[in-house]
């Protein structure tokens, strides 16, 4: 039983991030038509329209509700990027080629695993932990996955065997390696202000709106600083050097096509997505309402004939809704800040990590960790 | 793992994953040396650190084991490939090697390291109660604790090796960029 519960975990994540980044791909299509004055994704092929009577309630909901266009990212995609040929550049080893894809998606996935996505609950008497790996370096393991994430596009730039990947490789992994410093730091910050590497106990520390946000005055400037390292880690926004399509044609997938190109496209928005979950658990109370208080316990709130809904599963339900849409505003503020502002020169690039991100940083430990000494110890 | 290495492997299933992790890392530690791609060589490097890191994880001690994937496979490994990718170092590089002098060699230094091996290793228990009991239950806590009491010499002492090599670094860099008049 408990296998088959960590089975149904682990599925309810690989699932959860792959509607992620399906979803933060759809959000970049029509915010990108928002600002530029277009439509955008508004429709979806025959297949929902005629044929299927089951499928037609689903089309009218989405139809009602003006989002048609997910259908594209959701199926269509995957679809369509699957079926198509398959190109492996001259000179290069197949394998290494293959490889670059996997690598730039694993640690991102695998980062999924010990973030907490729901409240705890309990159901026919078996403890149900919201996250896959609870572990008590939860934030290291994240930091570690990080620093694996450079190897994806390394690869990336050396297999495409020719000078726009391996100039786009270089790029992003000098980029990556910048700002994993200053994130470093916030993620020391972090540990400093609840005083623990476990995402569980930096939880339940802003329970009852008690956010991270709140709780020094310098947790404002380390968020802001963590969400810029966001951006520049995930290369997007005014970041995207590596991929600069008007010097660099695509960076370090030029090489790639089909379902391995599709591969880097979902890591790079599922990193967005994962930087959205980790700014609303370390400063926005993850799953915390902040105006009320979520359902705990286990009475029987309504009973569903197969089973009871307790007050704690619906707590659960309720918290997980109120992080996704947490992590969907952010995700939508990285797409809006990628398609507001100008790209940077790779030089202004290096500067801001380290001439200003990097100290910012460090000073904002040494005030937070004064503060704490000063007023939160005990 | 022939020697008397004195695991404790509470059940079949740990002991199952250790054997496929120590695998992994001998298997990945070999192709380091076989390998005549320099980027192969590494990633089989960075798969022997990772396998390192989970053996790290059975004995009960995450904080090194995440430090191991942080530190080693993820800024060591990085830089490594950062090096081989400006160097371009490409897969044409190969050392002309006469197989029977090198065979030679081999044979020669097998049995000193073997013997190496038998003598010194046999006798180590590799999981000293020491290292057992300050690392397994607080890990970070109480690796942060006795790095500020008991080892904090050598703590500052590291940390100065590495400020001092960091300026060697800026050094080193900043004569040459002078010299190219950039």
């Amino acid at each position: 039983m408990e296998y088959l519960i960590l089975f149904l975990k682990t599925a309810f994540v690989l699932q959860l991030v792959i509607l992620l980044a399906s979803t933060c791909t759809w959000f970049e299509r029509k915010v990108s038509a928002l600002i530029q004055d277009r439509v955008g994704a508004n429709r979806a092929g025959t297949f929902f329209t005629t044929k299927y009577i089951l499928l037609k309630p689903v089309f009218f909901i989405l139809k009602i509700l003006g989002i048609l266009g997910i259908i594209n990212t959701l199926f269509c995609d995957p679809v369509k990027a699957i079926f198509k040929e398959d190109f492996v550049p001259e000179g290069v080893s197949n394998f290494m080629h293959s490889l670059a894809p996997f690598l730039a998606v694993l640690p991102v996935f695998m980062a999924f695993a010990v973030i907490p996505l729901a409240p705890d609950f309990e159901i026919g008497g078996y403890l149900i932990t919201g996250q896959l790996a609870q572990l008590n370096v939860g934030v290291l393991f994240l930091f570690a996955m990080g620093s694996l994430a450079v190897y994806g596009v390394v690869i990336a730039g050396l297999t495409g065997n020719n000078k726009f990947s391996f100039l786009g490789g270089l790029r992003a992994s000098a980029q990556m390696i910048s700002y994993e410093l200053a994130m470093g730091v916030c993620f020391v910050i972090i540990a400093v202000t609840y005083q623990s590497l476990d995402f569980h106990t930096i939880i339940s520390a802003q329970a009852g709106g008690h956010w991270g946000i709140f709780s020094n005055p310098f947790a404002w400037i380390t968020m802001i600083i963590l969400f810029i390292v966001g951006m520049a880690e995930t290369k997007r926004g005014p970041f995207d050097m590596p991929e600069a399509e008007s010097e660099l044609v695509a960076g370090y997938f030029t090489e790639y096509s089909g379902m391995k190109f599709l591969l880097f496209w979902m890591g790079e928005f599922a990193e967005i997505a994962l930087f959205s979950l980790v700014l609303s658990v370390f400063f926005f109370g993850a799953w915390d309402p902040l105006l009320f208080d979520l359902p705990t316990g286990t009475a029987v709130f309504l009973n569903l004939g197969l089973f009871d809904l307790t007050y704690g599963m619906l707590g659960a339900l309720l918290g997980h809704i109120i992080l996704m849409s947490k992590v969907m505003f952010f995700c939508i503020l990285q797409v809006t800040i990628r398609w507001s502002l100008p790209r940077f020169r790779f030089d202004q690039l290096m500067d801001l990590g380290w001439k200003y991100l990097l100290p910012m940083s460090l000073v904002n430990l040494v005030l937070t960790a004064a503060w704490v000494l000063a007023f939160n110890s005990n | 793992m022939g020697f008397s290495l004195q695991f404790k492997l509470e059940n079949t299933m740990e002991s199952f994953i250790f054997y496929i992790l120590s695998g992994l890392c001998i298997a990945s530690a070999m192709s380091v040396i076989l390998f005549r791609n320099p980027i192969s060589s590494a990633l089989a490097l960075v798969v022997c650190m990772v396998g390192i890191a989970g053996i790290f994880v059975l004995l009960d001690a995450h904080f090194i084991a995440m430090i191991q994937l942080a530190v080693y496979a993820g800024a060591i490994m990085v830089l490594v490939l950062f090096v081989i990718m400006l160097l371009n170092v490409g897969s044409g590089y190969e050392i002309h090697r006469s197989k029977f002098v090198w065979g030679l060699v081999g044979l020669v230094i097998l049995p000193i390291f073997t013997y190496l091996f038998w003598t010194q290793l046999s006798g180590i228990s590799i999981l000293p109660p020491t290292i057992k009991d300050t690392v397994n239950d607080g890990t970070v806590e109480k690796i942060g604790m006795l790095l500020f009491t008991k080892y904090l010499f050598a703590f500052e002492l590291a940390s100065v090796v590495i400020l001092s090599a960091l300026t060697g670094a800026v050094l080193i860099a900043k004569s040459n960029s002078k010299h190219n008049n950039l």
